[in-house]
C-alpha cells in the first residue's frame, strides 16, 4: 500500500486533478441525494402527520387553502359512524409577503388546542409549551419559522399588525409543522378574516378499525361541497414523490460514473504506458500478471476512494452553507444523511474498480520482453 | 556456420539448463517473420559463469529471454533445473522467474521512487507464501551488505551512482537466492573501474554461493572471468570455449 501511494505521489499533480475531477462528480452525486434525502424525509414524515387523519376540505380548495366550510359540518361528521372526532383548522399564510418566498411559504395554523383533540400533539415541544386551551394571543412556532423570525419563548411576534407572545417552539419535524406557526383557532379566524361560523379544513380522527377510505367516501358522499383526503392518498402521493427522488438519485449516480470514470480510465491507461518498462522489470523478477492486476486496480481504488471522501465532504460543507443561507428564508434544501455519504463512498468504491479493470488490465498484459527489449 | 551442439557438461545430474532444437520466431510484419533462434543447443552445468557473445542480431537477448522464462521457444526442448519450461503455463514461468532465477539489466531497471532496500525487497514481496515485511528488509538489508551498500540503504537510485544502481540489481537479482543468474550487458552503463567491480561481484556469486551466472556481453573483460564463453552466429551456439 505504501509503494503504490509512493508511486502515485510521483505524479502528484495529475493524480490531484484526477482526484479533483472523480470529487466532483462524487459532489454531483451527494447533492443531489442530498436535495433527495431532505425531499424523502419530509415526504416521510409528511405521511406520519398527515396520514392519521382524514383531511375534509372545500372541493374550492387546495388542501384547505382558500375555501371555507361551516363549523356546523364539525357535529354533523362526529355523528357519523367510525368518527373519533373531527377537529377544525383554519389555515392562511403567516405573513403575506412570504406569497413570493420561492423558499417555501410559512402557513398561520388556527388549532383546537384541546390536548385531545389538537394534531400536533404527536410531537415534542422543544423549549416551552403548547398554547394552554382556551388561551389567546399566545403562538407556537415550529423550528424553521422560529429560526427564521429569529424569535425565543417568551418574545412577542408580531403576525399581521397583532402581537403574539410565544410560548413555545416545537422540536424539528422535518416536514410541514416546521414552517408553520400555531395559534388558537379564534386568533386564526380574526388573522385572516374568517367568520367565527367558518373553518379551513377539518381533521377527522377515525375509530380504531374504522377503515378511513371508506370513511372518506362517505364523508364526500354525505356531504355536499367537500373533498376528502384519507391516508391511502396520502400513501400514493407519497409513493409519487418518492419515485421521483428516487430517479434524482438515480440520475445522480449516472452523472457521478460519466463525470469519473472516464477520467480514472484515462489517467491509468496513460500511467501503464508510462510505467511499462516498471512493470516489465516486476514480471522479470516474479511479479505474476495478478500482482501488476491488483496494483494497477489499488491505485484507481485509492483514487477513486480518496474522491469520494472528498467529494461527499464538500458536498457536506457546501450543502451546509446553502442549509444556512435559506435557513434565513424559512427552509433548507439538503440533507446528508450518513446512508448517503455511506452510498457516496460505496459509489466511488464502485467507481474505482469499474474505471479501473481496464487499465489494470492492460497493465497486466504488457509484454516484458518488447519492453525491455526496446529500453 | 553450423550449430555446435557443444556440451561443457559431464553427467545430465549437474545440468542446469538444457536447451535442445530451440527455434523462436518473431513477426517483423504480417507476413514477414525472423528468425531468432534457429535450432539452438545449449547445456550449462549448475555454479559456472557463461559469457553469451555474438555480434548483434545473433539471437543473444532472445536467448536470453528464454532462459530467464520470460518468453517461451516456438520449437524445441528448454529445461531449467529440470522443468520443462514449454509445458509450463505463464503463471508458472512467473513463479519459476521468481524462485529460480534472478535478473540483472544493462540499465539497472531499478524502480525510481524506491529505495535500494525497497527495490532489493521487492521479489520477496511477490513470494507466496508470504514474507512479513520485516523478514523482506531484514533479508534485503542482508543482500546489500554483500554488495557492500549497507551504508546506501535508503538511497533512492538517483541519489546512487552507476555502479551502486548495478549492485543494487545484483542484490535484487540474488534475494531470492536462485540457481540461475541472468546478466544482459550488465556492464554496459559502467566506466572500466566499475565494470570490474560488477563482474567481481557476478563472479563472486558463482564462487561464494554456487549460482550460474550466464552472462550476454561484449565486454572482452567478463569473457576472460567467465568458464565458458558460447559464441552466437544466427541465432545458434557457433561455438562454446572452455576457458
Amino acid at each position: 500500500m505504501r509503494m503504490i501511494l509512493r508511486s502515485m505521489a510521483r505524479r502528484r499533480f495529475r493524480t490531484a486533478l484526477t482526484v479533483f475531477g472523480v470529487a466532483m462528480g462524487i459532489f454531483g452525486f451527494v447533492a443531489m441525494g442530498a436535495l433527495a434525502e431532505k425531499a424523502r424525509i419530509h415526504t416521510r414524515n409528511a405521511y406520519a402527520y398527515y396520514g392519521a387523519y382524514i383531511w375534509v376540505a372545500s372541493d374550492q380548495s387546495f388542501f384547505g387553502w382558500g375555501g371555507r366550510l361551516p363549523m356546523s359540518l364539525q357535529e354533523r361528521i362526529e355523528a357519523m359512524d367510525g368518527v373519533e372526532y373531527a377537529s377544525p383548522r383554519v389555515v392562511g399564510p403567516l405573513d403575506l409577503e412570504d406569497m413570493v418566498n420561492p423558499f417555501g411559504l410559512s402557513a398561520l395554523i388556527g388549532l383546537d388546542l384541546n390536548p385531545d383533540r389538537n394534531q400536533l400533539i404527536m410531537y415534542r415541544v422543544r423549549k416551552g409549551t403548547y398554547p394552554p386551551e382556551g388561551s389567546r394571543g399566545h403562538i407556537l412556532l415550529g423550528d424553521m419559522v422560529a429560526r427564521k423570525y429569529r424569535k425565543a419563548v417568551g418574545d412577542t411576534i408580531e403576525v399581521r399588525h397583532r402581537p403574539f407572545i410565544v410560548c413555545g417552539i416545537l422540536e424539528r419535524t422535518d416536514t410541514d409543522p416546521d414552517h408553520a406557526a400555531y395559534v388558537s383557532v379564534e386568533d386564526a379566524r380574526e388573522l385572516v378574516g374568517m367568520e367565527s361560523d367558518r373553518c379551513s379544513t377539518f381533521a377527522v380522527r377515525p375509530l380504531r378499525g374504522q377503515d378511513p377510505d371508506e370513511l372518506a367516501a362517505r364523508i364526500d358522499r354525505d356531504f355536499q361541497g367537500v373533498h376528502s383526503i384519507p391516508p391511502s392518498k396520502v400513501i400514493e402521493a407519497t409513493e409519487a414523490a418518492m419515485a421521483w427522488f428516487n430517479a434524482m438519485v438515480l440520475a445522480g449516480t449516472a452523472v457521478a460514473l460519466l463525470a469519473s470514470c472516464p477520467s480514472i480510465v484515462v489517467v491509468m491507461v496513460i500511467a501503464s504506458s508510462e510505467r511499462a518498462r516498471e512493470i516489465a522489470t516486476k514480471m522479470a523478477i516474479g511479479a505474476r500478471t495478478r500482482h501488476v492486476f491488483m496494483e494497477f486496480l489499488a491505485e484507481s481504488v485509492i483514487i477513486a476512494v480518496a474522491a469520494g471522501a472528498l467529494g461527499t465532504l464538500l458536498a457536506y460543507g457546501a450543502t451546509g452553507a446553502v442549509n444556512a443561507y435559506t435557513a434565513e428564508k424559512g427552509a433548507e434544501l439538503f440533507r446528508v444523511t450518513p446512508r448517503l455519504a455511506v452510498s457516496a463512498l460505496a459509489l466511488s468504491l464502485l467507481v474505482g474498480c469499474v474505471a479501473g479493470c481496464y487499465p489494470a488490465w492492460r497493465a497486466a498484459r504488457t509484454d516484458p520482453v518488447k519492453v525491455l527489449r526496446s529500453v | 556456420m553450423s550449430s555446435a551442439p557443444t556440451s561443457p557438461i559431464t553427467s545430465e545430474r549437474r545440468r542446469l539448463v538444457t536447451a535442445r532444437g530451440l527455434t523462436k520466431e518473431y513477426p517483423l510484419s504480417r507476413t514477414v517473420k525472423i528468425r531468432a533462434l534457429d535450432g539452438l543447443d545449449l547445456d550449462i552445468d549448475y555454479g559456472c559463469m557463461v559469457a553469451i557473445m555474438g555480434p548483434s542480431g545473433s539471437g543473444k537477448s532472445t536467448l536470453l529471454n528464454l532462459l530467464g522464462c520470460l518468453d517461451t521457444p516456438d520449437d524445441g526442448e528448454l529445461l531449467i533445473d529440470g522443468i520443462d519450461v514449454r509445458a509450463n503455463p505463464r503463471p508458472d514461468l512467473a513463479d519459476i522467474r521468481l524462485r529460480r532465477i534472478g535478473f540483472v539489466f544493462q540499465r539497472f531497471n531499478l524502480l525510481e521512487h524506491l529505495t535500494a532496500l525497497e527495490n532489493v525487497a521487492l521479489p520477496l514481496g511477490y513470494s507466496w507464501p508470504r514474507i512479513p515485511p520485516e523478514e523482506r528488509l531484514r533479508r534485503a538489508e542482508q543482500a546489500l551488505g554483500l554488495v557492500g551498500l549497507s551504508h546506501r540503504l535508503h538511497h533512492r537510485p538517483d541519489q546512487l551512482s552507476g555502479g551502486e544502481q548495478q549492485r543494487v540489481g545484483i542484490a535484487r537479482a540474488t534475494i531470492n537466492n536462485p540457481k540461475l543468474i541472468l546478466a544482459d550487458e550488465p556492464t554496459g552503463e559502467l566506466d572500466s573501474v566499475t565494470s570490474r567491480q560488477v563482474v567481481d561481484l557476478l563472479h563472486g556469486l558463482v564462487v561464494e554461493q554456487g549460482c550460474t551466472v550466464a552472462v550476454v556481453t561484449h565486454d572482452g573483460s567478463i569473457a576472460e572471468r567467465a568458464d565458458w564463453v558460447a559464441r552466437m552466429v544466427d541465432g545458434r551456439v557457433d561455438t562454446m570455449t572452455r576457458r
